[in-house]
């Protein structure tokens, strides 16, 4: 009992995560208040959208109130001591006389620390996204408003903040992979910017929170790629918190993405050549270049349209008032907006799915006991797809009413992104060929990605092809194709990933039964959500709607959708339940269960600090299974 | 070494049988005959003009190469997981194939080429989609697309329609523009889809309707005022109905199909739909005859041929009531 109250105490008063959240709150709500009473005193025009909040105001005090998260978290600490000439060391280990696991709610420089509250953030808001998924697919279960009648906007809203919730769940999860693997595969003790990456991970907290509020205050029915002029002129206030915790995301992108490129060049062990790297290293490598090069241009798009809200500076603005027009000023595009967010947000995806093909590609030489069959192919071709990928966006805009020469080097660029992902598919059939196969939960999730890789990766030429996607775009089928690309290249290799390292990061083994279960629950759940929506998609039904014609012929389809929606979900948390189970479990697993070659798995579990105890050194090919004695990875002792 | 001949012709086999059994069960037709199947898990809604059919084989393509891709991945991985199994007891590793610098050329080179074949095919039969015929006369619709509804514009008649009516076999030539924010014009019959952007400089009230009113029709004038439309081109056709023998290409009734904005635009957007009605062209010209004199007002439809539309309306409005 004592110790629940001990423990209570650390959460409550001692954790930067609760700290950061009363500072937030504090501030913001100090700055929105202050803003208003000086803006009335002033003789402004306050609540002028006819609202219970002031929009202006807002905007300030949220972008003050990550600020103030920062400032309390301790966050910034370090450095700004750094701004008055104290020396301020790195701290490694828990929070002063306290124990070992409030490092995870405090600030902590450890890139596995970093790496397993990204994971636990993903973990959460993964939940919290699906559950609005799910709410809205029950809407959507049968022809008719049954949850919603005469309120579209919050079902619009759901569909919105599932979009942009998922996004951020699945940046969380990319930087869980990135963080807590990539040092540990190229034998460095920690990543190159500790403090930077910590910055990364908690600044995407308080856009968290952010978007949370803008449900709050009203939600937002831009959908999560918020076109002008809808987003510039929608009543809903909550697209500005939206707009806001999209662009403040941005910054954990842009840190993260430069961190692991600098640690990737310089933090490699000794004998560690860029061709003799763990593949997940090169598909991390890929992503991490596209973060820190293309999420600008987002943000750009983002603020423009908070600007053009805030201070009515008309980017996207077609429409100009008559005394500007009058004025010869010329009119704002709102195609310009689509340009400059899609430049970004198509990358964005190859930025989570790349470590999840990077994950399939780790662990098929393990559980075949192959060798990966052209591992240089494949680390090229992750750079191939993040290189093309920056050179499609606007096959997005198809029918968006761009010039028609316009669209042909999209198509053609679009239709390429097939090659490299062509070799990524033959390659692995070509490593399971001949292998000696067993299938652990981690292998099956693997499968299972490929599987539904596919299923999204066939659905892409269709949507790619200019002529087929004037009937396809903007229904179902991009959305029953998005999903396969997603859920096949992250969601399974995340959820193979936790189950393949949740030995090495607990030295604990989860229970394998409840792993098969939830295999065998949610990859044919999967399969069935995903072809369905393909299919209606097809026949007629539209995207963002919150309720169907009935005359489309698709009941049955609509309602067996929203069933495999609630299979996924409960799958889910079989697995958060195996997770936490079997941590207080005596299921020891040793170092190296599953007999890989890989340089963290020759480390004891839990790892170590420094994640090697004595440097190691490469002194041969990363996936030489099948050649006795081939080595690897060799620990220096002294005196060698 | 002959171990691995065997597995590869078996697994050959296997994909050629799978592609050729998945195709059907796709795309709802079996290649070089004119059998069509009930059912096929890629059905396409009603083909109701002549882009459908200028795009069904494209279309069919794509199920074809979908097919024979997901064989020639799916069957070897079905069959690897049920051959290549660790024995029990067997600790050893899998024999040491690290790559093969041919067959990794070849599964690059194939695509590269297949991609480049299906780039130039979709290229030119998108021009072919989007540009107006030589030698066809065109009928110019305007359509003005705002939160949540449609409303169209007959420049040749001055009138206004809530739906569209058009003439079958008649090419039609849509001029769109918003008033607010993105809408997209999309009628799933016909296959093709424009959004409708927002586009008007002077002025969001104005009715862009009215000032063709006052001009003779004439688009250059527009877009000299530096007006822009987003256009839309299509041609309604005969769509057979195998349980009506009265329904024929020559004296067909009448057909709609419902335009659904396909751009998310605020609240009611699923709810914004409007009426395609394809009348046969001697119901057209009667509807061309009533409204020789109505210029400035909302479409008169003739007696005879609203009563012919009639029972389509009472269908399409029934299940959700929304028109």
């Amino acid at each position: 009992m004592r110790k629940i109250f001990v423990n209570l105490y650390y959460i409550i008063f001692r954790s930067a995560l609760v700290w950061g959240l009363v500072g937030q709150v504090i501030t913001g709500l100090t700055t929105y208040y202050g803003l208003i009473t000086l803006r009335s005193y002033l003789g402004y025009e306050v609540y002028a959208t006819g609202s219970a909040y002031d929009e202006p105001s807002g905007v300030l005090a949220s972008l003050v109130s990550v600020i103030g998260f920062l400032l309390f978290a301790g966050v910034l600490t370090d450095w700004l001591g750094w701004c008055i000439g104290r020396d301020n060391p790195l701290h490694h280990g828990a929070p002063a006389g306290q124990p070992e696991w409030t490092r995870y709610i405090n600030v902590d420089v450890n890139h596995k620390v970093i790496g397993i509250q990204y994971g636990i953030a993903s973990i959460l808001i993964l939940l919290l996204g699906g559950l609005m998924a799910i709410i809205f697919r029950l809407e959507l279960a049968a022809p008719g408003l049954q949850l919603f009648p005469g309120n579209e906007d919050v079902f619009n809203t759901l569909f919105s903040s599932h979009g942009i919730i998922m996004i951020v769940a699945i940046f969380s999860g990319v930087g869980a992979m990135t963080n807590y693997l990539g040092p540990m595969m190229i034998g460095a003790t920690d990543m190159a910017f500790p403090r930077l990456n910590s910055f990364s991970y908690w600044i995407s907290v308080p856009a968290a929170s952010l978007l949370l509020v803008g449900l709050y205050v009203g939600g937002w029915d831009t959908g999560w790629v918020g076109y002008p002029t809808h987003s510039t002129t929608t009543r809903l206030l909550g697209v500005q918190m939206f707009l806001l915790g999209f662009y403040i995301n941005g910054f954990s992108s842009i840190a993260s993405g430069m961190n692991m490129v600098v640690t990737t060049a310089y933090m490699r062990a000794k004998g560690m050549s860029l061709f003799r790297m763990p593949i997940f290293v090169w598909a991390a490598l890929s992503a991490a270049f596209l973060q820190a090069t293309v999420t600008q241009t987002v943000g750009v798009a983002l603020m423009m349209v908070i600007v053009q809200r805030t201070l009515g500076l008309a980017f996207f603005n077609p429409i100009l008032p008559a005394e500007l027009a009058a004025r010869g000023i010329p009119p704002g595009d709102p195609m310009l907006y689509q340009h400059l967010f899609w430049f970004y947000s198509h990358p964005a995806v190859y930025v989570w799915v790349l470590p999840g093909l990077g994950v399939i590609s780790e662990l098929l030489p393990v559980f075949s006991r192959k060798p990966l069959f052209g591992y240089k192919w494949i680390a090229l071709s992750s750079i191939g797809i993040a290189l093309v990928g920056m050179l499609v966006w606007a096959h997005h805009m198809f029918t968006a009413g761009m010039p028609a020469a316009w669209k042909a080097p999209f198509m053609v660029s679009t239709l390429f992104v097939a090659i490299p992902t062509g070799v990524k598919f033959f390659s692995w059939i070509a490593t399971l060929w001949e292998g000696k196969l067993v299938f652990p939960t981690p292998m099956l999730f693997v499968l299972g990605s490929i599987s539904v890789f596919l299923l999204g990766g066939l659905s892409g030429p269709i949507l790619g092809s200019l002529t087929t996607d004037l009937h396809l775009h903007d229904t179902y089928f991009v959305v029953g194709h998005f999903h396969a690309t997603i859920f096949g290249g992250f969601i399974f290799p995340f959820f193979a990933a936790i189950y393949y390292w949740y030995p090495k990061i607990t030295g604990r083994m989860y229970n394998e039964a409840l792993g098969k279960l939830h295999f065998w629950l949610m990859v044919p759940g999967f399969w069935v959500m995903s072809l369905l929506q393909m299919r209606v998609g097809m026949l007629g039904m539209r995207r963002r709607i919150a309720n169907y014609d009935p005359a489309l012929g698709i009941e049955v389809e609509q309602a067996l959708i929203t069933f495999a929606t609630l299979i996924i979900g409960w799958s889910v948390l079989i697995m958060i339940y195996n997770l936490i189970a079997s941590m207080s479990q005596e299921r020891e697993s040793g170092t190296n269960p599953w007999g890989s070659r890989s340089p963290e798995w020759q480390t004891p579990s839990p790892i170590p600090e420094f994640n090697y105890n004595t440097p190691i050194e490469i002194v041969g090919e990363p996936y030489d299974y099948g050649i006795e004695g081939a080595k690897y990875v060799v620990t220096k002792t002294s005196g060698d | 070494m002959r171990n691995n001949a065997k597995h590869f012709s078996v697994v050959s086999v296997l994909i050629l049988v799978s592609t050729v059994l998945l195709y059907p069960m796709l795309a709802g037709n079996i290649p070089f005959t004119e059998i069509v199947l009930p059912w096929s898990f890629f059905e396409r809604p009603v083909a109701a003009s002549k882009e459908a059919y200028m795009l069904e084989p494209m279309f069919l393509a794509n199920f074809a190469l979908i097919a024979f891709l997901f064989s020639i991945i799916v069957v070897p991985m079905l069959y690897i997981v049920s051959v290549f199994r660790r024995q029990p007891g067997d600790e050893t590793d899998a024999p040491h194939i690290h790559g093969n610098t041919a067959i990794e050329i070849i599964w690059t080179v194939v695509p590269i080429v297949t991609v480049i074949i299906f780039a130039i095919w979709n290229w030119n039969l998108y021009f072919d989609l989007v540009s107006a015929d030589e030698g066809v006369q065109e009928r110019t619709v305007y359509v003005q697309g705002y939160k949540w509804d449609w409303m169209f514009y007959y420049p040749d008649l001055g009138v206004y329609s809530p739906d569209l009516y058009v003439a079958q076999d008649q090419p039609i030539h849509l001029a769109m523009q918003s008033r607010d924010v993105i809408h997209s014009f999309w009628v799933p019959e016909f296959r093709v889809k424009q959004d409708v952007m927002p586009y008007d400089q002077a002025n969001a009230e104005i009715d862009f309707g009215k000032l063709y009113l006052e001009q003779t029709y004439n688009a250059q004038y527009f877009t000299d005022k530096g007006y822009m439309f987003n256009e839309l081109r299509f041609t309604p056709v005969f769509v057979p109905d195998s349980l009506d023998a009265s329904h024929t290409a020559a004296n067909p009734k009448p057909r709609a199909y419902r335009v659904r904005c396909a751009e998310i635009c605020g609240t009611s957007h699923w709810a914004m739909y409007a009426t395609v009605f394809v009348l046969s062209p001697a119901d057209y010209a009667l509807v061309t005859e009533a409204n020789q004199d109505n210029k400035g007002n909302i479409i008169i439809i003739p007696e005879e041929v609203e009563a012919k539309l009639t029972d389509i309306r009472a269908n399409l409005y029934a299940e959700d009531g929304q028109p």
